[in-house]
């Protein structure tokens, strides 16, 4: 059977006995066990059930259920029902080698008068007992990791975190799974508030699928007016057309179409940004929509480009973007491409690229370009195109 | 260094920045031998030296601790105590995006060994260290991801920890995870 005496406790101190302690040694940590909670929750339905109303009190207090087995110390085992009955603290240690690992708890059930069950596989040969208890922690939190005691820490993304330290000092974003047809809606959490941020699988195309926890190191956006393309920051140049008040991947409508009408200006909308210390790669993201079709496909093969130029012109990260159907299909104009993009709600998808080295401090030229012709940076071409937050990190 | 975005940060009319995330959880078990599991998405940390998936313990390198960081192009192992440590470094790193799957050995005596599997591809490992006394303490009971303290911060999305007493296969971690 490979049990031993003494894997397991019960502890507790009764006042009616002479010991400092009572100890009732288990040769196995509680079995069969399974979460429970009490509350006090009052129902009111209407007669047809097509109206439902629950009243609760307070948030209850959270249970754990499992069974003593091969219990050879049947008094032992009964004082410690006796001690539950009177109210007595009694600590579970599930693992004598790990006795840190101690529950504080209250006896629930059974209170006296009880009588203990013969063990279902060691009762009738042995004499050996079994009952089921169920405790309750003094602080009625949950029990954490009483499962198995060969398990020393579990936690899985979407998870408990109220007996986790988390702190971020200000807000952060991540990708919600609601409202957007599971392709993520972009999304703030608050300060303190650790993200569930929703994944897909490899690729990154599909839906996302499942929760993670997502964890960062700092990082600044030196791009402005990243949700404002109306801002009289980004200056409209060659004759662009910005249309703001669009659909956004947030489920807003801070996005921004932009439109480049002719084949001769060379339709931009370009910021000045201020690159601080230090010197090092940078990386340029945005999100991207295809624009309308009577615009897009004007000019054959024209493409966007969100582009980062040194204030003398010189282009240090440029992203030429295609179309195919709703999809983008990238090209490395300047600097390293990075994974694949990322789809988001409403037909929108985040794109990234960092430079091929350093970038100094200083002043820099964000464009964004709908239609910038066949090759190179030339402005012939002839489109428009949906855009939203630039970041450059 | 920033070789990856990062998740995106709104601004107005000045630069944003977006503060660092800081976790940990207690954890009470002593160092024994043992598997720790973690299933994370890729999203920067082995580019960056020295960030910690995970890590049991402190900052104090005098202290006992058993931590999964990067070398700032692998991933890498390390189990210290109060005078030494011993680290094992893999060969291949994981790809921005990847799903990844780290299963860190802590043997009896006190040896290391790291397996690394993505995508779901078979497991690679490392060498298994030399050995070095088991601490009889953690430096602290805590148990952090991402970083240690304010330090070794990363970029990870993650999704499952386990740690089980004992040597285990990424197989078995698998079952005990539910990922299999």
């Amino acid at each position: 059977m490979g049990v031993f005496r003494g894997s397991a406790a019960l502890l507790w101190v009764d006042s009616d006995d002479q010991t400092t302690e009572r100890v009732l040694l288990l040769r196995e940590p509680l079995r069969e066990l399974r979460p429970a909670h009490q509350q006090s929750v009052f129902v009111a339905e209407s007669l047809d059930q097509s109206q439902r109303q629950i009243f609760t009190v307070g948030e209850g207090a959270d249970e754990l259920v499992g069974k003593v087995r091969y219990a050879d110390d049947a008094q032992g085992l009964m004082d410690f029902i006796k001690a539950g009955s009177k109210l007595r603290t009694v600590t579970y240690v599930p693992n004598l080698g790990d006795a840190d690992r101690r529950y504080a708890c209250y006896l629930i059930a059974p209170l006296s008068p009880t009588a203990l069950g013969m063990d279902a596989d060691a009762g009738v040969d042995f004499g050996l007992l079994e009952v089921e208890i169920r405790l309750r922690k003094t602080d009625r939190t949950p029990f954490a990791d009483t499962w198995k005691k060969d398990l020393l820490f579990s936690w899985r993304a979407g998870g408990r975190m109220e007996e986790a330290t988390f702190s971020r000092a200000g807000v952060a974003s991540y990708a919600a799974l609601a409202g957007g047809g599971g392709y993520g809606t972009l999304s703030t959490g608050a300060a303190a508030a650790a993200r569930t941020h929703w994944m897909s699988t490899a690729s990154s195309k599909g839906p996302r699928t499942f929760p993670t926890l997502l964890l960062e190191e700092q990082r600044t956006n030196f791009a402005l007016q990243s949700e404002n393309l109306g801002s009289a920051t980004w200056t409209k140049i060659g004759g662009l057309i910005a249309t703001t008040g669009q659909a956004d991947p947030r489920g807003g409508t801070g996005a921004a179409l932009i439109n480049d009408n002719t084949t001769a200006n060379g339709g931009t909308a370009r910021e000045t940004i201020n690159i601080t210390a230090p010197s090092t790669i940078r990386v340029l993201s945005g999100f991207i929509r295809r624009g309308t079709t009577s615009t897009t496909v004007l000019t054959p093969n024209s493409r966007g480009v969100l582009r980062l130029l040194t204030t003398a012109g010189t282009q240090r990260i440029g992203i030429g973007i295609k179309w195919s159907s709703d999809k983008p299909v990238l090209t490395v104009e300047t600097g390293v491409a990075i994974g694949v993009p990322e789809k988001w709600r409403g037909g929108w998808w985040r794109i990234q690229q960092r430079s091929t080295g350093n970038l100094t401090t200083g002043n820099y030229l964000l464009d964004w370009i709908p239609a910038a012709g066949t090759t190179g940076a030339g402005f012939s071409g002839k489109g428009n195109m949906y855009v939203f937050a630039a970041q450059v990190e | 260094m920033p070789l990856f975005p990062s998740s995106y940060i709104k601004t107005a009319a000045a630069a944003v920045q977006r503060v660092r995330d800081q976790l940990s959880f207690p954890f009470t078990a002593r160092p024994q031998a043992m598997t720790v599991y973690i299933r994370f998405v890729e999203l920067g940390s082995v580019q960056a030296n020295l960030s910690r998936v995970i890590h049991i313990g402190n900052t104090a390198t005098t202290l006992g601790r058993l931590f999964i960081s990067s070398n700032g192009s692998f991933y890498q192992i390390t189990h210290g105590n109060d005078t030494s440590s011993q680290t094992a470094t893999l060969a291949a790193a994981p790809s921005y995006g990847s799903l990844v799957e780290l299963r860190g050995v802590l043997n009896a005596n006190g040896s290391v060994l790291l397996g690394q599997s993505v995508a779901g591809a078979a497991e690679t490992t490392t060498a298994t260290s030399a050995t070095l006394s088991m601490s009889s303490y953690w430096g602290t009971a805590t148990i952090w991801f991402n970083s240690v303290g304010a330090s070794g911060v990363g970029f990870v999305a993650l999704r499952d920890v386990k740690i089980v007493a004992g040597v285990h296969t990424m197989q078995e971690m698998r079952v005990w995870a539910g990922t299999d």
